[in-house]
């Protein structure tokens, strides 16, 4: 899953990138308002945590002018300003979800794999595909019920590619979403990580779920 | 019942006429009733003094001397009876009857003993039953010119009494007229009076309805409304303007007082949302000894900044409640400035300030150190926090007579002269975000604050070019007695 913090407060934000990351979320971070409404344009995020009070360009303009464009995004509004006509007027403008500071981290984790279960017509953490399992929430695979040994890149190409099961999930689809914006990875890297997760597919008997269409890129049946 | 103008107007209005409208009601009545009475008793009188002169004292038929009553009843036909009969009875002073009309049927009418000339009226029930008015009227009858009139004959003449009565139901029934013409005349008016005041006072009140009204129609969540009357009358003009220039406070207080609440929740919610964050991620990987490190250094800078933000949050409250105590001495003012000037001089440097002073010798002031410190502290660091990289910062010490003044200049390309009314507002901030940093947006309103405790003025100026100026006026020159 990848998201992106709009937050201006260097220390929330600083703390909200290591946190999510460390849970397995790709994570980008803005302090200002122009340069989130830029990333958020530019790159396809699952799901967007987005501060009202921002430099530059507050919250709400950027959400508003943001909804002119893209659609699909989920918006979590994180914001001091807990007042209910700021939560409407939020609400109204095309955001998905409010959370007050200050907040419990793990709520605001449990909001972002909720807004991203919504995002993919999920009811809940576990997309399941056949005997293969994915849990969200647990970042883990599962094969007839026993956890397969994947590495954090795997797991998240086969969450990507799970959660939209039947479509082509593009190179650079992937690429965006597996690595933050601030990193540089080869599309060699990309391939390789795939190669990986076919053969431990291939293992359980999988070998014909994950496909290539070349030029494309992957899609899982 | 509640108090209200037009129903206090209404019922003096009222009560005044209707007081107003008695009194004048029973003079009328006494006036014309009197009237009425007088000349019933008038004409009573004068047909008993017609009787009287009836009545001679002469030689009778016989030879002797007794009194002749010369009565025509044909023409007096009302002492016969007929629909308004009359009566009366001529008497001698000890009451034996003369004569006395056909009418009374030998009935006596009442009797008084009457000296000549004495007249008494009274009222009576008539031998017919209905209600009647007599005269009395005690007399010396006369003696014809021809008669003798020695005086032994002049001293023996008795005294006869005649007594005339009628009916006076004319006279009640006119009396009844009147008085229920003035009764009748007194409630039209009153109706009148009160309907007339009634739309007259109506009339006048509707402005003051209009205001209740569109008052009603104010909001607590909006205070932006104004009263605008269609056609004010003088007297509530200024009213008018005062209630909305009252309401032009009352919401600029109020904004105020909401931007404010915005701020301080703003300010005490993001260092506690950094630091419940920081902590809960901190928490989550126990043994990540490098992040739970990193989390302490963070939150012992989140405490430092609280700290900072609820002290000047408890300087301005006790400055508000005058529980500062104020110490005066004289201070060197040039040497204050060098000193603050050496302490900011790293954080100038940083910048690539240049800070040029202006300043007399001997700048000798009477104030509170401690306060006139932190005031100037604060206006320095201001200075330098929002001063452009690589700008002039102009401190100037100027004196006035007896008092000194000292300003701050820095560039400041941002502001703008809308902003010089708010900036000493508590927690303004230019940028509305209010990224955080060193700065919470108090330090104006501690300078304010404090310079008032001090009797200090402050003042903002923007220049064309856009060159800040805070200037503390009042500093009062030291005597010897400080």
């Amino acid at each position: 899953m990848k998201i992106l913090i709009v937050e201006d407060s260097p220390r929330l934000r600083r703390s909200l990138v290591e946190g999510l990351s460390r849970l397995g979320l790709t994570v980008d971070a803005s302090g200002e308002g122009p340069e989130g409404l830029c990333l958020a344009r530019s790159t396809d995020y699952d799901v967007i945590v987005l501060d009202i009070m921002l430099p530059g360009m507050d919250g709400l303009t950027l959400l508003k002018r943001f909804r002119e464009k893209k659609t699909n995004t989920r918006i979590l509004i994180l914001s001091a300003m807990d007042q209910v006509p700021d939560r409407v007027k939020g609400l109204n403008l095309g955001a998905d979800d409010y959370l007050v500071k200050p907040f419990a981290f793990d709520e605001l984790h449990a909001r972002i794999l909720s807004l991203y279960r919504r995002a993919h017509g999920q009811s809940s953490d576990r997309i399941k595909n056949g005997k293969l399992t994915v849990d969200t929430a647990l970042k883990q695979a599962f094969f007839d019920e026993q956890p397969l040994p994947l590495t954090p890149y795997e797991y998240s190409i086969l969450e990507k590619l799970s959660s939209s099961r039947g479509r082509v999930v593009t190179y650079a689809q992937l690429e965006d979403y597996l690595y933050s914006s601030t990193k540089f990875v080869s599309r060699n890297a990309l391939e390789a990580h795939v190669s990986s997760l076919r053969k431990k597919l291939k293992q359980v008997h999988l070998n014909h779920i994950l496909e290539t269409r070349r030029g494309f890129g992957y899609l899982i049946q | 019942m509640k108090y209200s103008i037009q129903r206090t107007i209404l019922s003096g209005a009222g009560i005044g006429t209707a007081v107003i409208l008695i009194v004048a009601g029973f003079l009328a009545y006494s006036l014309f009733g009197g009237l009425l009475r007088h000349n019933f008793d008038d004409a009573l009188l004068v047909k008993a003094r017609l009787l009287m002169t009836l009545t001679e004292e002469g030689e009778l038929d016989d030879g002797t001397w007794g009194i002749e009553f010369e009565f025509a009843e044909e023409f007096m036909p009302e002492f016969s009876g007929g629909e308004s009969p009359e009566y009366f009875q001529l008497r001698y002073h000890d009451g034996l009857t003369h004569e006395y009309s056909d009418t009374l049927n030998k009935s006596d009418l009442p009797f008084l003993a009457l000296t000549e000339p004495k007249i008494s009226f009274s009222d009576l029930m008539l031998p017919n039953g209905k209600q009647g008015r007599l005269v009395h009227i005690g007399f010396v009858p006369q003696i014809p010119e021809q008669e003798e009139r020695s005086p032994e004959r002049l001293a023996n003449q008795k005294s006869m009494i005649i007594t005339l009565a009628r009916e006076r139901e004319t006279l009640e029934n006119n009396l009844t007229n009147i008085r229920r013409s003035i009764t009748g005349f007194s409630i039209f008016t009153l109706m009148f009076i009160i309907l007339l005041f009634w739309r007259v006072v109506r009339t006048g009140l509707s402005p003051l309805s209009e205001i209740r009204q569109q008052i009603d129609g104010i909001d607590a969540n909006d205070l932006s409304r104004r009263v605008g009357l269609t056609n004010p009358p003088s007297e509530l003009e200024g009213m008018q303007s005062q209630f909305n220039q009252l309401m032009a406070r009352l919401e600029e207080a109020f904004l105020h007082e909401q931007q404010f609440s915005a701020d301080v929740a703003h300010e005490l919610r993001t260092p506690i949302a950094e630091l419940k964050s920081a902590t809960e991620v901190a928490l989550k990987w126990p043994k990540d000894f490098d992040l739970a490190h990193r989390t302490l250094i963070e939150a012992q800078d989140i405490s430092d900044q609280m700290t900072k933000l609820v002290e000047y949050l408890f300087a301005l409250a006790r400055c508000e409640t005058d529980k500062i105590v104020v110490n005066l001495e004289s201070i060197d003012l040039v040497a204050l400035v060098d000193h603050l000037t050496r302490v900011f001089g790293q954080q100038a440097a940083n910048k690539n300030l240049t800070v040029k002073k202006i300043q007399p010798p001997g700048a000798l002031v009477s104030s509170d150190s401690t306060h006139l410190e932190m005031i100037l502290a604060n206006l320095i660091s201001n200075a330098i926090t929002h001063s452009p990289t690589g700008s002039e910062i102009q401190i100037v010490i100027s004196m006035d007579q007896n008092t000194f003044k000292i300003s701050f200049s820095n560039e400041a390309p941002a502001l703008l002269d809308s902003d010089l009314p708010l900036m000493f507002n508590r927690l303004w901030q230019k940028d509305r975000s209010r990224t955080p940093s060193d700065h919470s947006g108090l330090g104006l309103s501690l300078v304010k604050a404090f310079a008032e405790l001090l009797g200090l003025t402050t003042n903002a100026t923007l220049s064309e070019q856009k060159s800040l100026t805070i200037e503390l006026g009042n500093l009062k020159k030291s005597t010897a007695a400080d």
